[in-house]
């Protein structure tokens, strides 16, 4: 069981806002906190992790919705545990106080996250989706989401219980308008959350600002965590629901858990990945600041990549995420004559020190420089470079690299 | 090992198994039978301990992974003698039996379990399931599946000795026997097909769960099959959701834009051009803006000029559905817009 890839340089958009400093990760071993899948709950007394002082889980749970501008905070499995949450919530709620005016359709982005998806479908409720601009920006507009709540509003006689909006989108990277539909959102009076699993620790980010009831969030997409982790964060008002304790007496031993929170599965995480992210918080907290230099060394490798010729970032300019999508054709053809057909990409990267472009893909990649020094930027362009001058000529394709 | 049906295609019979069983939701086997003419010196299976009917021996096998070695003597029902070729009838013709009648045993087991290809594969099911594996099947083989029954003779005759003879899958709603004796549910039916049908069934489905066609694996458009092997004759490759490639001397991009509802309505062709900065390309798009007429455009996006042309298909007598007047609506904009950009370059 060795790990290939330890050395690598990571660009693999799923990872990179998730990197574990080498600090913290020494850290984790140091004061023992792999030792045991459970190493938060020596101390537990009240029967939750959440609860937990020492190490302060309490106290970090309450830093992360105070960073985040919300009132409470759970950490949850993970961003799709947070969004079940939310959804759970709402569909529990369009069916009892909120049935007279709210029905079961949540009102989405065309490019949210499957995990958006699939909280809607096990939690039996209809997504309708806002549709976006098409090729080459897919770009979302707010205005939309009204268009949308008024068709659902004639169909129904009711609005929609949730909108959910991704913040920025694992497709293209687009970064959508979420302050606008917020607004949008309290003037229906339509509960709103926010999908940051992209976002939230990368970029700021706040709930209040977006006037949204509820911001998901990746641990281990988007604040150097292992993984899996996520946090719901939410206001007072629908922390009642979302965070509402178990009610539950066995029928006949007639037990109870009226601490365990059922929309997370009673108590969630208690191990290394919640240990992880309190870790790294600190930093995480700082790195927002430096958002803008992100930027300005994703930008520069996107000119330099479409100087490559037939390579072109799809999505939104200026580009406002880490998350790239390119076409290339360029590599598409190459692709058409390698005997590793779409394979041969991933591999020369890996060869070159560089993993993360998912595996037979050359038509479209997916990558991100998050994270990355200059002159690491400046290799993962190198290698692009060098794949495309090499197989142009070897294979004379039509192409001028520089 | 004899697997002349298996062979070059990586796959046992215990793969196919899995492979429809998961795909179905099967919780019992399926059932292969061969039809031994030659002795059975080289069968390592028992008898079973005293006379049964066949779709007994094929329910045992289903359900708890009994292989049995079925003699006439071991078989208590009339019709299983006749249907499965140990005898021909005396009095009047017997349809579906196997003929000539030189059957000395009959081998019944899981599929799994099989080391030869069995002569006939048979599968219970519930109408769900057959719906599902029709549909596999059909993937590859194109011809409608006709079923002869008349419930009577179902497990031995419909389901094993007609597709015997004829070659063709049959399936069976069984007989009053089966249910009575041999206790299948009354919602069940049983589908028997020659081996091969499972195999590229299994080929399917193995196929089915590779197709994803996204960066993630999961669909990013639901543009039909016949639209995007239109755009593939053109030479046009598709993209997530649109289609790219190169046009004589341009590189084109071909997005067809949904409506509000989500109906597949316009047209829209790309024309991407780079410029050499920014300041280039936004002094670019103003001159070929103001030379192209709407439905045209021209507009700047970081370094590049979107050279586009939205239409509603059906007002430039395109159909997207047959590809009609697709191709020569395409460069026809094509040339156009190329037209322009030399005018102006």
């Amino acid at each position: 069981m060795r790990n290939r890839y330890k050395d690598h340089i990571i660009v693999h958009p799923i990872m990179t806002g998730g990197i574990v400093s080498r600090d913290v990760q020494e850290k984790l071993f140091e004061e023992g906190w792999m030792k045991a899948g459970y190493a938060v709950c020596f101390d537990c007394i009240e029967g939750r992790s959440s609860f937990i002082t020492k190490p302060p889980v309490r106290s970090f749970l309450g830093d992360v919705a105070d960073f985040f501008g919300g009132d409470v905070s759970e950490h949850t499995f993970g961003c799709r545990a947070a969004q079940f949450a939310v959804f759970n919530s709402i569909s529990e709620y369009v069916k009892r106080e909120g049935s007279r005016d709210y029905t079961n359709v949540v009102l989405t982005d065309p490019l949210c996250h499957y995990t958006t998806a699939t909280a809607a479908e096990m939690t039996g409720l209809r997504l309708v989706e806002a549709p976006h601009s098409g090729y080459p920006e897919y770009k979302v507009r707010a205005e939309s989401f009204a268009e949308r709540i008024e068709e659902v509003k004639r169909e129904t006689g009711k609005l929609p219980g949730l909108v959910a909006l991704t913040h920025a989108e694992p497709y293209y990277g687009n970064v959508n308008p979420v302050e606008e539909a917020g607004k949008i959102s309290k003037e229906y009076d339509v509960p709103y959350m926010v999908n940051a699993a992209y976002t939230a620790g990368i970029m700021p980010v706040n709930m209040r600002r977006f006037q949204a009831d509820f911001l998901t969030v990746s641990a281990h997409k988007s604040m150097a965590s292992m993984g899996p982790l996520g946090f719901l964060v939410t206001n007072y008002e629908w922390a009642k629901s979302a965070f509402k304790n178990s009610t539950m007496v066995t029928d006949w031993s007639g037990r109870a858990f009226g601490k365990k929170l059922p929309n997370i599965f009673g108590c969630s995480v208690g191990g290394a990945p919640l240990i992880s992210a309190m870790c790294s918080f600190p930093t995480v907290v700082q790195r927002v600041e430096r958002w803008g230099d992100e930027l300005d060394r994703t930008r520069w490798f996107i000119d330099e990549m479409e100087k490559l010729g037939d390579v072109m970032l799809i999505g939104e300019r200026p580009h406002r995420h880490h998350l790239l999508h390119f076409e290339m054709p360029l590599f598409w053809e190459i692709s058409q004559h390698h005997k590793r057909r779409g394979f041969y990409l991933a591999e020369e990267m890996i060869k070159r020190g560089i993993v993360g472009l998912h595996r037979g893909m050359s038509k479209h990649i997916k990558l991100s420089l998050y994270g990355l020094t200059w002159e690491e930027v400046k290799r993962v362009r190198d290698a692009f470079r060098e794949i495309a001058s090499k197989y142009a000529s070897e294979f004379n394709l039509d192409f001028k690299i520089p | 090992m004899d697997k002349t049906i298996l062979k070059g295609k990586l796959l046992s019979w215990k793969t196919v198994d899995d492979a429809l069983r998961s795909y179905l939701g099967i919780g019992h086997h399926l059932v292969g039978v061969e039809i031994l003419k030659n002795g059975t010196s080289d069968v390592d299976a028992l008898h079973p301990s005293r006379p049964i009917r066949f779709c007994q021996g094929v329910k045992r096998a289903a359900d708890e992974g009994q292989i049995l070695l079925l003699t006439k003597g071991d078989l208590s029902c009339p019709n299983a003698h006749i249907t499965l070729g140990f005898r021909d009838p005396r009095y009047v013709e017997i349809k579906p039996r196997i003929k000539p009648a030189e059957t000395e045993a009959v081998l019944v087991g899981p599929l799994g379990k099989f080391s030869k290809d069995p002569d006939i594969v048979l599968v219970v099911l519930r109408p769900k399931q057959m719906m599902d594996l029709t549909v596999v099947i059909e993937t590859e083989r194109r011809t409608p599946i006709h079923g002869l029954f008349k419930g009577d003779m179902g497990v031995c005759g419909e389901a094993t000795a007609e597709p015997y003879m004829s070659g063709e899958p049959n399936l069976s709603f069984m007989c009053n026997g089966a249910r009575m004796f041999a206790g299948f549910r009354d919602d069940e039916l049983v589908f028997g097909a020659s081996p091969g049908v499972f195999v590229q069934a299994a080929t399917t489905i193995e196929r089915i769960a590779k197709v994803g066609g996204a960066l993630c694996g999961c669909r990013t458009s639901d543009l039909p099959a016949e639209i995007v092997e239109g755009f593939e004759k053109m030479n046009l490759s598709k993209g997530t959701d649109y289609f790219f490639g190169r046009l004589g001397e341009h590189r084109v991009r071909v997005y067809l834009n949904k409506d509000f509802q989500g109906r597949y309505t316009f047209l829209t062709v790309h024309l991407p051009v780079k410029a050499p900065s920014k300041k280039r390309a936004e002094e670019i798009a103003e001159e070929i803006g103001c030379l192209l007429r709407k439905p045209y455009s021209a507009r700047r996006r970081g370094c590049w000029i979107d050279l586009s042309m939205t239409v509603r298909a059906d007002e430039v007598g395109v159909d997207l559905q047959s590809g009609e007047n697709v191709e020569a609506t395409i460069k026809d904009v094509v040339e156009n817009m190329a037209r322009h950009l030399h005018r102006v370059k």
